[in-house]
């Protein structure tokens, strides 16, 4: 039903909260599902340094926030841009077809934390 | 798995011991009811036993209850049977309401698409109850049916099913009812219901999976649903499933009068502990349906805690607890919202709908057990809600 990393960071979720004064904000949410992901980046010189977030959702949803800011954190934002879809997917494990959804989240969750720090480190 | 842990016998029921052993006993029966030889005739006699306690569990004559393969099937059989058979060839109306079983729901919807029939949903109130001054509104000249359930699988609203026979039959209407999830949770009596026809299925009450029955009053016509050899008093062809019957019969007349009266009494108890486990540990969580003055079932409790996903504390107290409870949407594949139509029609929003929580009890179900599970849900709703973004960013 659940593989085991949905489980683990379902159960236990890594990085949950907000930081006092984020860089940036990235706020995703699925009217269909109402799914919401509220993420707060800290940025360096190119790399995020701390990742929050709050979620609400269903299991596999807040699982994929949790990997996600696992995985970002400490990232140079070159190398998250770069990553190829099916490598972010993977992280999630093996999903069944009504959790595949949660693949949209990690791939948006990148593509606007890329997009607003691209904005940042334009300035 | 434990049964201890299991809180949706709504879904379905755990298979009773003494039911297990009955289908096993059956297995050496192998000849072809319809055999004239003893092999035949054996077989013939579990099916005949198994109608026979069918019967004496709804109280009619052994022949007027048709075996079929589920709830499912006997709801269909039984409006598209029922309609064909009293002559509506063009189109006829029929009556029933917003919160019926997809079983019904999508035949309703079938006959209206192929034009058949006209389809009055009735609507229902916060508590999931239809109103009979609006049933007897809807009839027209023309309507043949009303399929009404008599107890509301996700809410557990009873529905005044005596009362919308008894209309039925001074307006020469037929009037069948969807028993499935009644059957097994409250005291089930046909002659005293008054009704033509109604649904039930074995696996709600401790028998198994794809066994079923309609009931049908006797002098009414219903179309048969599968020609052939004649089985099922020529309604329904087939070969019987004989293991499946042994079960059902054995289900049946295992929960006689006073021991559904006591398991009655045992919920009762239960849902009113866990209604106000919930109220003193569970902030925000709110019943759904029926509380209070509306008839219910008593082992069915519907529940929202707001801001958090049903499915998610569902997932919580499953992979820690081991805990099985039921809710009120889900994710699906098409990405779609797979939203309660029950819930929707009480009124509920629908993030509302999100955050339900379907509790059902079932015989092996303790006063420890519903402790526990209430530690869990407070637990879980503690735990997400720490986790979630309403409000908190």
């Amino acid at each position: 039903m659940y593989n085991e990393i949905v489980a683990r960071h379902f159960m236990d979720p890594m990085n949950v909260g907000e930081l006092a004064s984020p860089d940036e904000t990235v706020r995703i949410g699925n009217a269909v599902c109402g799914d919401t992901i509220i993420m707060h980046l800290a940025l360096e010189e190119g790399r995020i340094t701390d990742v929050k977030y709050r979620a609400y959702g269903c299991a596999v949803s807040i699982a994929t926030a949790s990997i996600a800011s696992e995985y970002f954190t400490g990232k140079e934002l070159k190398e998250l841009r770069g990553l190829a879809d099916a490598e972010l997917a993977a992280l999630l494990g093996d999903l069944e077809p009504n959790q595949k959804h949660c693949v949209d989240i990690m791939l948006e969750l990148r593509e606007r934390a890329c997009a607003s720090v691209q904005g940042v480190s334009g300035r | 798995m434990s049964g201890e842990t299991y809180f949706d016998h709504n879904a379905t029921s755990e298979l009773d011991e003494q039911v297990r052993l009955a289908m096993i006993d059956s297995m050496g029966t192998f000849g072809n009811p319809s055999s004239r030889h003893d092999y035949g005739t054996t077989a013939k006699t579990v099916v005949s036993e198994a109608r026979d306690a069918v019967a004496r569990f709804i109280g009619c004559a052994p022949e007027d209850v048709k075996f079929t393969s589920g709830g499912s099937e006997s709801n269909n059989w039984a409006i598209k049977g029922l309609l064909e058979a009293c002559g509506s060839k063009g189109k006829a109306h029929l009556i029933t309401t917003v919160i019926e079983h997809p079983s019904v729901l999508q035949v309703c919807q079938y006959l209206e698409r192929t034009g058949q029939a006209e389809v009055t949903y009735l609507p229902v109130d916060e508590a999931g109850a239809i109103s009979l001054a609006k049933l007897e509104a809807a009839v027209r000249p023309d309507t043949r049916l009303i399929t009404m359930m008599m107890a509301n699988n996700e809410i557990g609203t009873i529905q005044p099913i005596r009362e919308a026979a008894l209309l039925a039959r001074r307006r020469g209407i037929l009037m069948h009812t969807d028993a499935v999830q009644a059957a097994g949770k409250l005291p089930l009596d046909v002659r005293q219901l008054g009704v033509d026809a109604l649904s039930m299925s074995a696996h709600k009450f401790g028998g198994p999976k794809g066994v079923g029955a309609l009931y049908l009053r006797p002098g009414v016509e219903l179309e048969p649903l599968i020609h052939g050899g004649g089985q099922e008093f020529g309604l329904r062809s087939g070969t019987e499933n004989v293991i499946g019957l042994a079960g059902f019969g054995k289900a049946a007349a295992l929960l006689d009068r006073a021991k559904l009266e006591a398991q009655l009494a045992h919920w009762s108890k239960l849902k009113r502990l866990m209604v106000a486990r919930l109220a003193e540990r569970v902030p925000d969580c709110r019943v759904n349906g029926p509380a209070g003055g509306t008839e219910a079932l008593p082992n069915t409790i519907n529940i929202g805690i707001a801001g958090i996903r049903g499915e998610s504390l569902a997932a919580y107290i499953g992979v820690k607890h081991g805990a099985a409870v039921s809710v009120g949407s889900a994710c699906s594949a098409t990405k779609q919202a797979s939203l309660s139509h029950v819930l929707r029609a009480i009124g509920r929003s629908e993030d509302e709908i999100r955050s339900a929580v379907r509790i059902s009890l079932g015989p092996s179900t303790t006063e420890a057990g519903v402790e526990r599970l209430c530690g869990q849900i407070a637990e879980a709703a503690a735990h997400l809600r720490s986790v979630a973004a309403v409000g908190a960013v």
